[in-house]
């Protein structure tokens, strides 16, 4: 194909075309001209100004965090303003002396002064370095009184997270910690920048867009020292979104207070919706240490502590049960009818398996008890009896159905799922076939088996509710407070109406495993749970004092109204003690705590 | 090679001088720039040197082939470049969150770059043989707004905007010289302004939010804004007389962005003041003269086409770029042609000032 050019034709329009095209160039042309002109002659000296100066400071207005509020509104967590001392290396004379002064001002060592500085050396020298956070009033005014002799210091107000003391909760709230290189590098909508706080723990982490604000900037212009000279653009930080809870202060400092000097947690839920009233677990920490910044010796005492404060024990510690657990083996004997429940067995307080002897917790035996006797006064013989009647699969079987094994899901991170184990599982993990041994120990929740404070909280939540056991959560939602359903099974009943009035027995019983559990004017419905951890006779003898790692985790579970429950409360006390002695009175105390919250609101 | 004298008396000398100039002045802006950042950044300078001779050669192969030659196969050529495209948008590198770049043998091309340049070419062969020696309407149209549609698409999706548009620019610095009918004029004028705010709905959010901070700059005195302040006290500051090479305070202290390929010329500005600056502005216009010079003299309308087609692609990117700086224009990171650091579009501009060279050239023949 032979391209046909009109070689000699000059195209008119073309060159008339090429001669405006030149026309809008120069045009062009001049408007460059024309803006240089005025950027670079007439206000030429201006920005000559503002460079030589430079002229343009931007700070970050740090966005205070949202609240934490309570159940009834209470603030649990707010902020507070704290004043940082803030160096500006572009700004100073004289570092060197700048430091020495600033040392002695505060009494704060130089040579850590110094290597502050130093460990910033590498960023542009405009950028603060902080110096001293939270400044008190005394050193803030003298700071304050010498700004004129300090070139480059300069007084930063940004808020500090404070938990408030009316309602400890660490192990809810969390804490917060400086952004890591992983939190740096995350794609956040918003990313973090160095140094900037953001919830490590928690509702803190786990909310922590919700929490979090938008930081504001503000654009000034300084002069040669640093001073301010006029505001450019300022963005007010927006403060993050408030984060309502389930929790009643009243019943938390209960718990809080009950669980004082002990190891262990406490758990009270609502079981009608699964609203968490009170969590708390012991030995805590003080979330407002990390609110700035944890200082290295604080982080040791954590880390080193003997009984790790940052487990959270009502989420995460997995124990056996112990006897709290009986109540499976006698849903299992009753649902499948393998038993009346006038049926005798004889105590003697122990049982003969082969040529074990299996004790019961009381040494002279129970004589002859029936099913609600035998749950009142926690006879661990009538269950030995009972499980072999009903047989291993049933009772793993009714344990599985009632939520043993399965996490809760409530808000909170690193929730453990306990452990039901069952002898497929026996063969599988350890290669051992289930003896009968393992089935009474199983039966009266020993041996494998493990739960944590708020699985238990969760499946007697379900007792209380005929089989509904619904989903505990922290945080309150505004449109819909029916709670999510977790698990529904079905029980006859007579089953349930059997377990409940023994339950009750349990407490009110003079005789009852659980009677210091009684709240006065209010029914109570509970179970006790001791369980070993190691075998009696391996015990020290009676009068010599039990090491604490030998010692028994103590366990008590209490709802309350029988009738109508609205308030369940799991107790647990590691290496506590007896679950009637020790954790009964904990669980009386919080729900005295949930009583009189209740009288005082007039409820 | 030049065997023929008539060539060589036709050769633009001025302009061939002109565009080295500008390239030694880019790479000693280069230097300054160089010279306060980091270490990484100081691989800018040598490799621009490599990209110039790079270019250089290409320049040189370029003048050789008569461009009739040329524009006999720019269909060819501009179908190479559209498999490239389509090639890059499926194995290319991803870069800044787009896919536009080719690695062949250590070197990232892009091939979007070398579409301009073919686009050009088709279009100038289009014009020149269908279009030049009557008044057109809608109808004749409807060829090159396929040329258009088919050049922009796989450039839209890798995502890279700055040469989509870029490429439009070009088809309607072209057209602009081809004989519309009024009617067919007047409705181009209104569809294309009533299909500019349809055009907000294809953009990317980082794009609208550019767009968005340019008008309002207060809405982001941080990012875009802040450059833009910055750019400005870096352009003003300069002065009639500058702060002097390597001494540009601006720059210095990282206020600047992109100081090696956007915010080339305020870098330039700020050390070298207005006299500075009207000096590279003279080269520019030298450079652009001389390109709209060739077109005027070439007796053959497929050359005129392609050499205002080239030179006005040009003088839109040096129009862009400065705006850019100068706060007239969003920054949508279009490079100062031969001054800014830059591989695929050095070589790419080269072989357009190449062509036009070659025009000139054979203006007789």
């Amino acid at each position: 194909m032979a391209l046909e050019f009109k070689e000699t034709k000059q195209d008119k329009v073309l060159i008339r075309k090429i001669k405006i095209a030149a026309i809008i160039v120069v045009i062009f042309f001049s408007l460059i001209f024309l803006r240089l002109c005025y950027f670079q002659i007439i206000k030429g000296s201006r920005y000559a100004e503002l460079s030589a100066n430079n002229r343009i400071r931007q700070t970050t207005l740090p966005a205070p965090r949202g609240y934490i509020l309570s159940s009834d509104n209470q603030t649990l967590v707010d902020n507070i303003p704290s004043f940082d001392l803030m160096l500006i290396p572009q700004d100073t004379v004289n570092i060197d002396i700048l430091l020495s002064e600033v040392s002695t001002l505060l009494n704060i060592n130089k040579e850590a002064l110094k290597n502050q500085v130093r460990s910033r050396s590498r960023r542009p020298s405009f950028e603060p370095i902080p110096l001293k956070k939270d400044l008190a009033w005394n050193e803030m005014s003298t700071v304050l009184s010498r700004k004129n002799d300090l070139p480059g210091i300069s007084i930063d107000v940004v808020p500090r997270r404070r938990y408030l003391s009316h309602a400890n909760a660490p192990h809810v709230f969390g804490f917060l910690g400086e952004a890591e290189p992983r939190d740096l590098r995350r794609k956040a909508p918003r990313p973090y920048h160095r140094g900037e706080l953001l919830g490590k723990y928690g509702l803190e982490k786990l909310a922590e867009e919700r929490l979090r604000g938008t930081n504001g900037f503000l654009q000034t212009e300084v002069d040669a020292f640093g001073k301010r000279k006029k505001i450019l653009a300022k963005i007010e930080p927006k403060r993050g979104k408030t984060l309502f809870t389930t929790l009643i202060p009243e019943v938390q400092r209960a718990a809080d207070q009950m669980l004082q000097g002990k190891t262990g947690a406490v758990v009270a839920m609502d079981p009608r919706n699964g609203n968490v009233l009170a969590l708390a677990s012991a030995p805590c920490f003080d979330s407002n240490l990390f609110s700035r910044g944890i200082n290295l010796a604080d982080w040791h005492s954590f880390t080193s502590h003997p009984y790790n404060p940052l487990l959270n024990r009502a989420i995460q510690g997995q124990q056996p049960p112990g006897s709290i657990f009986k109540i499976v083996t006698l849903i299992a004997a009753l649902e499948e009818k393998k038993i009346s429940p006038d049926y005798t067995f004889f105590c003697p307080g122990f049982y003969v398996l082969g040529n074990r002897r299996f004790h019961c917790w009381k040494k002279e035996g129970h004589g002859n008890v029936a099913m609600r006797e035998a749950l009142v006064y926690s006879c661990d013989t009538y269950f030995y009896n009972l499980a072999l009647k009903v047989g291993i699969k049933t009772i793993v079987n009714y344990a599985e159905i009632l939520g043993f094994g399965t996490a809760t899901d409530i808000d909170l991170e690193g929730e453990k799922s306990g452990l039901l184990p069952s002898p497929e599982w026996l063969r599988k993990k350890r290669g051992a076939s289930w003896q009968k041994g393992d089935t009474l120990n199983f039966c009266i929740g020993q041996g494998f088996l493990q739960a944590t404070p708020i699985q238990m909280a969760a499946i007697y939540s379900g007792i209380t509710q005929n089989g509904t056991i619904f989903q505990p959560r922290l945080l309150r939602p505004t449109n819909d407070e029916s709670g999510k359903i977790l698990k529904k099974y079905k029980l006859s009943d007579a089953t349930f109406r059997f377990l409940k009035e023994a339950l009750c027995g349990v407490v009110n019983d003079p005789h009852g495993t659980g009677y210091n559990a009684r709240v006065p004017g209010m029914l109570v419905a509970g179970k006790t749970g001791t369980a070993q951890v190691v075998s009696l006779k391996r015990k020290p003898k009676k009068g010599n004092p039990v090491p604490r790692h030998l010692e028994n985790h103590a366990w008590f579970v209490a709802f309350s109204p029988v009738a109508a429950a609205e308030i369940v409360v799991c107790v647990f006390l590691e290496h506590g003690g007896s679950g009637g002695r020790n954790a009964a009175p904990v669980a009386r105390e919080v729900l005295k705590a949930y009583y009189d919250y209740k009288k005082n609101r007039g409820m | 090679m030049l065997i023929d004298r008539r060539l060589f008396l036709n050769f633009d000398f001025l302009l061939l001088f002109a565009v080295l100039l500008l390239c030694a002045l880019g790479w000693l802006n280069l230097k300054s720039i160089c010279s306060f950042t980091s270490a990484s950044n100081q691989i800018y300078f040598f490799k621009q040197i490599q990209w110039v001779f790079l270019g250089f050669l290409f320049l040189l192969i370029t003048i050789n082939i008569n461009y009739i030659k040329i524009l006999k196969s720019s269909y060819f050529l501009h179908s190479i470049s559209l498999l490239l495209l389509i090639f890059v948008c499926l194995f290319g590198t991803s870069k800044y969150g787009s896919q536009r770049w080719l690695s062949i043998a250590g070197f990232n091309l892009q091939p979007s770059e070398l579409a301009k340049l073919t686009f050009i070419l088709i279009l100038a062969r289009f014009f020149s043989e269908n279009m030049n020696q009557k008044t057109n309407t809608l109808k004749d149209m409807l060829v090159p707004f396929v040329f258009l549609f088919l050049t922009i698409l796989p450039i839209y999706i890798q995502p890279d905007l700055g040469t989509a548009g870029m490429v439009v620019i070009i088809f309607f610095s072209v057209s602009f010289f081809i004989n519309i009918h009024r009617k067919t004029l007047f409705l181009f004028v209104s569809v294309v302004f009533v299909s500019f705010p349809c055009l907000w709905f294809f953009l990317k959010d980082y794009q609208k939010q550019r767009i968005k901070f340019f008008i309002t700059p207060e809405l982001d005195p941080l990012n875009a804004g802040y450059q833009l302040i910055q750019s400005k006290i870096a352009i003003g500051s300069g002065g009639l007389l500058g702060k002097g090479f390597m001494k540009g305070t601006q720059s210095h202290l990282r206020f600047l962005p992109e100081q090696h390929t956007d915010f080339v010329f305020s870098v330039w500005a700020e050390e070298w003041g207005f006299i500075g600056c009207f000096f590279l502005l003279l080269i520019v216009f030298i450079i652009i003269y001389r390109g709209l010079r060739i077109a005027y003299t070439c007796k053959n309308s497929s050359g005129a086409y392609l050499a205002v087609g080239i030179t006005l692609y040009i003088f839109w990117q040096v129009i862009i770029n400065v705006f850019m700086t100068l706060g007239l224009f969003p920054v949508v990171g279009v490079p100062f042609p031969f001054f800014s650091y830059g591989g695929s579009a050095m070589i790419t501009n080269f072989i357009g000032v190449g062509l036009l060279l070659n025009i000139g050239m054979r203006k007789f023949k």
